[in-house]
């Protein structure tokens, strides 16, 4: 049981850190910065892709941390 | 006859009645040199057709465009001027020839055509003469001096010339045996009566004149007090400034520049008297009106050096003033030095300074003037008291130090030399705010915009702020008139906008001083960072022109095998996968990845979409088939 409100709380801390993060990247992708909606130059276009897939990956990290931890220590002692 | 005489007063009462009509244009009310007065005049007409009506006003033989205004059939004709000085001179004292000895004359300037008539007093040893009558005749000639001798031929006598376009005439010869050759004093005393007239201009062409009018105007007298001006306007009197003791002081050299009106015509007195007196009365005439005087004061007296009395304008009346003038003994004082500099250290000429200090509990100034060619100025100061020295100059920050000046030499630096130009620092005493201080806003949320300025030196004549978008479109503005600033609020919806633009603004004396800043109003929601999101952009970036690291079709197609081989031989030898099937599944899956949701596999012209995809997933379903049912 430790163990899922550990998880628990690991999920529920990720999900408020990670919205941290958004103001940023979207500020980095606006007109005034990069211009990743119209982005001319590639390593601008890079930046962006990379820019684009730091959330997606910050929730999966959260997601297959917690996981991780809920089948590590309940389904496979 | 009769018909005619009835045609002629019918004709004659219809040109009358075209006239115009001049009423009320007298100024009945007795003005005064240098007063500021105003003339008025009321015209009416019948039967007069016309586009434009306009007066001039001759006044002294000059004539003035007038103020119009009109009311029914009545027009208003208004000019107003600061009355100039009566007839007015100087006595020379001169020796014209061998016959005459002693006397001078008396050198005076008048406009042209006025009416003058004036009137002489004069002395000499042998006692006063009394007054004599100057007639209009010394004054119509183009000459401007009267003279006034003593005639040594024979029995002397004094005699008062004019000179008319016969020459020199005699007005006046004393009793014989006035035989003393100088003519030691002369009262010149005039006044006058000024001609003034209205000339009126119909369609621009002068069609009538008023008649022409006569104004007294009496003279503007301010002097010390006697028998014939004895009207008190103010008392000067000394006092001690260390122990308020009264003194007996002189005056040396000093002027009143006074006038009665805006100041455009003043009168002035010079006024010396080195016999030390306890005060000094000065009487004014008119005594019903307020007399504007512009005095400097030289004062000293015996063991106390000179001070300097110059105030600006003084309004007197017959309300008598006390002005109290202090003095420093000369044991209780130091004449301290002021060197007056620059940030470069070089002398600033022409800086006003002035000393105060508290004499009763009433800051009293002690000390004035203005800076020399070496940037000095000396001040006679107690050394054991405080003053408040302040020093200014046009284009400088005023400067001002309370303290006890003991030292005979102090240097003072006048900073922020603000350049030629008339602008002031509207930033002074300026301390403002705005909120929501984020550099960023959320998409379609409402906002409390709040803009706080005070202002503790400047009046505000206004200050506020506007908020505009990305595009420059003006979305809301809001502005207050408080003069000492307060809080603007606005509440505004960031809507669909990409940016919200503000400047806020504070008016002072009409200059506008402005500042800005910019929001970036972002979409937080999850859809702008989702998977979804980089697929799309990604896919944006492939398609785009030019393409993503220039890579084309073939480039991607290259790329996308090497990466399902690398992707497929990793799992193989990692995990040891090595069932076809279960290998195939992977490549299906690798494949409808890049080929659907990236479309970075080339398709086959003419094949069908994502064929790829398709061929690829037959072959899965194939070997998995076989490995079912094998």
């Amino acid at each position: 049981m430790i163990v899922v409100f550990l998880a628990v709380a690991y999920f529920m801390f990720g999900m408020i850190v990670y919205q941290f993060l958004k103001p940023d990247i979207a500020i980095q992708r606006d007109s005034d910065h990069l211009n990743c909606s119209a982005a001319m130059d590639w390593g601008d276009m890079g930046i962006c892709l990379v820019l684009d897939g730091v959330i997606p990956l910050v929730v999966i990290g959260i997601l297959s941390a917690t996981g991780g931890i809920i089948t590590d220590k309940i389904f496979l002692p | 006859m009769k018909k005619l005489l009835i045609l002629f007063a019918f004709v004659f009462m219809i040109s009358s009645a075209s006239a115009l009509v001049v009423n009320n244009a007298s100024y009945n009310s007795t003005t005064y040199e240098t007063a500021y007065e105003t003339f008025i005049v009321n015209v009416s007409w019948d039967n007069i057709t016309y586009s434009s009506i306009a007066a001039n006003f001759i006044y002294n033989d000059n004539s003035y465009s007038t103020t119009q205004s009109s009311i029914g059939n009545t027009s208003l004709f208004s000019y107003s001027l600061d009355i100039p000085l009566n007839l007015s001179g100087t006595y020379y004292t001169s020796q014209s020839s061998a016959n005459e000895s002693g006397g001078g004359y008396f050198n005076y300037s008048k406009p042209a055509t006025s009416t003058y008539s004036a009137n002489a007093t004069f002395s000499s040893a042998c006692g006063p003469h009394g007054q004599i009558s100057i007639p209009q005749t010394c004054f119509d000639y183009y000459s401007d001096k009267i003279a006034l001798q003593t005639d040594t031929t024979g029995t002397p006598t004094v005699r008062l010339f004019c000179q008319n376009s016969s020459g020199f005439s005699i007005i006046y010869t004393s009793a014989p045996g006035c035989n003393t050759p100088v003519i030691n004093s002369v009262q010149w005393t005039t006044y006058n009566q000024t001609d003034f007239q209205w000339n009126f201009y119909l369609n621009g062409t002068n069609t009538d004149n008023s008649s022409i009018y006569q104004q007294v105007v009496q003279p503007t007298t301010f002097g010390l007090c006697s028998a014939t001006n004895n009207v008190p306007f103010v008392n000067f009197t000394f006092k001690d400034e260390t122990d308020l003791s009264s003194i007996n002081a002189t005056i040396v050299s000093g002027t009143f520049e006074y006038y009665l009106g805006s100041g455009t015509i003043t009168k002035s007195l010079s006024f010396t008297n080195t016999t030390e007196n306890p005060s000094y009365s000065f009487c004014s005439s008119p005594s019903d009106r307020n007399l504007y005087v512009d005095s400097y004061i030289p004062y000293a007296s015996t063991n106390y050096p000179q001070r300097i009395f110059n105030p600006s304008v003084k309004t007197y009346s017959s309300s008598v003033s006390n002005q109290i003038l202090y003095l420093l003994s000369s044991t209780d004082g130091l004449y301290v030095t002021f060197q007056v500099i620059n940030a470069a250290e070089q002398s600033l000429q022409g800086v006003f300074a002035n000393a105060t200090r508290s004499i009763s509990g009433t800051e009293t100034l002690v000390a004035e003037g203005t800076t020399g060619a070496d940037g000095g100025i000396t001040m006679w100061l107690n050394p054991d008291v405080i003053h408040t020295a302040c020093f200014s100059l046009v284009n400088y920050n005023i400067f001002c130090t309370t303290q006890m000046f003991t030292q005979s030499t102090y240097t003072i630096s006048l900073g922020g030399d603000a350049g030629n130009s008339n602008v002031s620092d509207y930033q002074t005493g300026i301390d403002y705010s705005f909120r929501p201080t984020d550099s960023y806003l959320s998409n379609g949320t409402y906002y409390l915009f709040n803009f706080t300025l005070s202002s503790s030196y400047w009046a505000l004549d206004s200050f506020g702020f506007n908020i505009t978008n990305g595009s420059g479109s003006l979305l809301a503005s809001n502005s207050s008139t408080s003069s000492s600033g307060g809080d603007i609020l606005l509440n505004v919806s960031t809507g669909q906008n990409s940016s919200f633009y503000i400047t806020y603004y504070w008016i002072v004396n009409g200059t506008t001083t402005q500042s800005s800043r910019s929001y970036l109003i972002i979409d937080l929601s999850d859809t702008s960072f989702s998977i979804a999101n980089l697929i799309n952009r990604f896919t944006g970036y492939v398609n785009s022109d030019p393409t993503f690291f220039g890579l084309n079709d073939f480039g991607l197609g290259l790329l996308s095998f090497l990466l399902i081989l690398v992707v497929t031989g990793t799992i193989k030898t990692k995990y040891g996968l090595s069932n076809a099937a279960a290998l195939l599944g992977v490549i299906f899956g690798l494949v409808a990845f890049l080929d659907v949701s990236l479309g970075v596999i080339p398709n086959p012209i003419g094949a069908v979409s994502n064929f790829p995809t398709i061929m690829t997933g037959v072959l899965f379903a194939g070997f998995l088939f076989k490995e079912v049912f094998k």
